[in-house]
């Protein structure tokens, strides 16, 4: 039932989409490169999110409708698929609104072309709150969600994004990333040191204070555990924080331990080991989190290194010089064959796999520059995000494959940036920090509470 | 280098004429192609001599430089000569860990003061220039490091009195982004423990 009325109302938006597409053509598009044709219509759907109505609260209480929109907005707006209708051109008092299906005036939100109307509704009991959300469409004149939370006033920013995942799940039949964190090298207090923040950039967390060199961050696939290189021992190793328990593990099988990534789905890590026992080797291993060794993935006189795994864990992609510069290869876990990827340019590098498995995104450098570029595993498809905007390097992909998150130097030092998976929508992630962000991490979408 | 190998050459030539005798002498010069009239047995004689000659002037060459560095030695403190070996890079190529020329002349001196200081222990630091991924880089510059202590090693000096760190590009020298800098973050350092 459910699923009927979403595939219809998915329908219908496609219909209005390309009419509003249309109209979108009229102003001329922002900062979109190159046009993904896979997903050629990245269309922006206008949704009107007034503050939140209380029920019998003081002028206190107010305020805080008003936070739990903007909270709704931005977690919206950053998704890249929405349009926000700016308040100041509501027709009504948002207090003066009604909430539910039948106080609803449908018509002055059509009149403002809205598609998707939001409307909240809270009542405050000390320190809880019952908190009741809904979501219209306004064309059909029907109702599409609605919910109702229970929990402290603490917690409204996460009550807020579960929600907002629950319109990304009714819109596009998939959760959003509207409950995943972020990880990156941040040198705040001078040396490296790795940061852990939500998807948006608030709620930083300095999570090593190792007051050293700490690099490549990398999330498990549970998004309970981070393994990164650090040289807490002088020497460059793999340490594995388990962010419940804060238990730290310490990696050693050469002397040089680095480049981790989590198998998607066993507890298992790829990584570039140096061996002393063959000391000119710098080739890809399989360990367990014990630090033993499974496998040895890759052997050649080259440098192998940068693994990022296909999401079913039958694959490898990853970067060696065997022809003589990096290149992008693709190992095939079941037959250990490995065949190179990237043809164009000199120096390709840092491949992340992306969550659905189409597309590998990659940086390259041309004329001078790093540049974000994505490919199909098969070599096909190549196209270019980024260009002519400083360096840009290191990409990795959002839990639901729409965004990607790099790190750029286009406004001088290094920092991070999102487009959509097209390359549209070039932004700068708001990050509260000094100095500069490299090396992001997107973590799965995650079950559990950070403490 | 190009001049010399003629050089060997012509003087491999010589000897094989003197043997062959002067009446067919004529006709040799004048198809003079190396290999042309060759069998495959003289050919790889002729390779062996010239292999065998260029490292006999590496060689002389790497005594002429270590005599150089002694007599240059016997006039400095310990001190200094500590300082010198800790304070001399060698460098590299933009993404390469093949040793130059250059490279090996700066190893050669710091071989003699290895023989010289046996109690010496060394940490080799890796080091690449901003460029590229951390990852890369840090693979770079292990290998940067494994190529000088290999280096070493062949010239005598026991492999466990080495260890091996990289950096990749987290220490640089130089923080301007131009060649100049690049070329002398792309090193390897060593210090002595």
């Amino acid at each position: 039932m459910n699923c009927r009325r979403s595939r219809k109302f998915r329908t219908y938006l496609l219909y209005l989409s390309v009419s509003l597409l249309v109209i979108l053509q009229a102003t001329p598009a922002a900062s979109r490169l190159y046009i993904d044709i896979d997903s050629p219509m990245q269309k922006k759907l206008k949704i009107a999110i007034p503050r939140f109505r209380t029920e019998g609260g003081t002028a206190a209480d107010q305020l805080i409708g008003r936070e739990l929109a903007e909270i709704l907005s931005n977690a919206l707006d950053f998704s890249g698929l929405f349009q926000i209708l700016n308040p100041a051109v509501f027709l009504q008092d948002p207090e003066q609104m009604g909430v539910e299906l039948q106080e609803i005036n449908f018509s002055e939100w059509r009149f403002l072309n809205v598609d998707l109307l939001v409307r909240g509704s809270y009542k405050i009991q000390g320190d809880l709150m019952v908190l009741t959300v809904r979501l219209y469409d306004v064309i059909q004149q029907k109702r599409l969600l609605r919910k109702t939370y229970g929990d402290r006033i603490a917690n409204a920013r996460q009550t807020i994004l579960d929600f907002a995942d629950e319109i990304m799940l009714e819109l596009t039949g998939q959760r959003g990333i509207f409950q995943t964190k972020i990880a990156f090298v941040g040198d705040t207090s001078g040396q490296k040191e790795i940061f852990l923040a939500d998807f948006d950039g608030s709620n930083i967390v300095q999570l090593t204070h190792n007051r050293n060199i700490s690099l490549s961050p990398a999330w498990s696939a549970d998004g309970k555990k981070i393994s990164y290189v650090g040289y807490q021992k002088n020497s460059p190793d793999l340490y594995i924080v388990d962010l419940i328990t804060r238990a730290v593990q310490r990696l050693r099988m050469g002397s040089l331990n680095i480049a981790p990534a989590w198998h998607p789905k066993e507890a298992k890590l790829a990584a570039t080991l140096s061996r002393e026992t063959s000391r000119t080797r710098t080739d890809l291993y399989l360990l367990d989190v014990q630090g033993q060794i499974v496998r040895q993935l890759t052997n050649s006189w080259s440098i192998d290194v940068s693994p990022s795994w296909s999401p079913d864990g039958r694959k490898l992609a990853y970067v060696s010089n065997r022809a003589g510069k990096p290149q992008i290869y693709v190992l095939d876990l079941d037959t250990g064959r490995s065949t190179r990827l990237t043809f164009e340019g000199d120096y390709n590098t840092s491949p992340a796999w992306s969550p659905r498995g189409d597309r590998i995104a990659y940086a390259g450098l041309h004329n001078g520059q790093f540049d974000i570029y994505t490919i199909r595993p098969d070599g096909r498809e190549l196209l270019q995000l980024t260009g002519g905007a400083g360096n840009n390097e290191d990409p990795c992909w959002s839990a639901d494959g729409r965004l990607i998150l790099f790190q750029s130097d286009r406004q001088g030092s290094n920092n991070l940036w999102l487009m959509l998976a097209n390359g549209a929508d070039q932004r700068q992630l708001r990050l509260n920090l000094r100095g500069s962000q490299t090396e992001p991490s997107w973590s799965p979408r995650l079950t559990w509470t950070p403490p | 280098m190009r001049n010399r190998r003629a050089w060997i050459l012509g003087a491999v030539l010589l000897a094989m004429l003197l043997v062959l005798g002067v009446s067919c002498a004529k006709k040799q010069v004048t198809t003079a192609e190396p290999g042309m009239e060759m069998t495959a047995e003289e050919a790889a004689a002729q390779q062996a001599a010239e292999d065998e000659a260029a490292a006999r002037e590496a060689e002389r060459l790497r005594r002429e430089r270590e005599a150089r560095y002694r007599a240059e030695a016997a006039e400095m403190s310990a001190e200094a000569l500590r300082q010198r070996f800790e304070e001399e890079n060698v460098h590299f190529d933009f993404d390469k860990y093949v040793l130059t020329p250059q490279a090996m002349m700066v190893l050669d001196e710091k071989a003699v003061y290895l023989r010289d200081n046996r109690r010496v222990r060394v940490l080799i630091e890796g080091h690449a220039d901003e460029r590229g991924t951390n990852e890369y880089n840090l693979a770079l510059g292990d290998r940067r490091a494994n190529s000088a202590k290999n280096y070493l090693i062949k010239s005598g000096v026991d492999a466990s009195r080495f260890t091996t760190i990289s950096y990749g590009e987290e220490q640089p020298l130089c923080n301007q982004r131009n060649e100049s800098c690049w070329s002398k973050n792309r090193r390897a350092q060593f210090r002595i423990r």
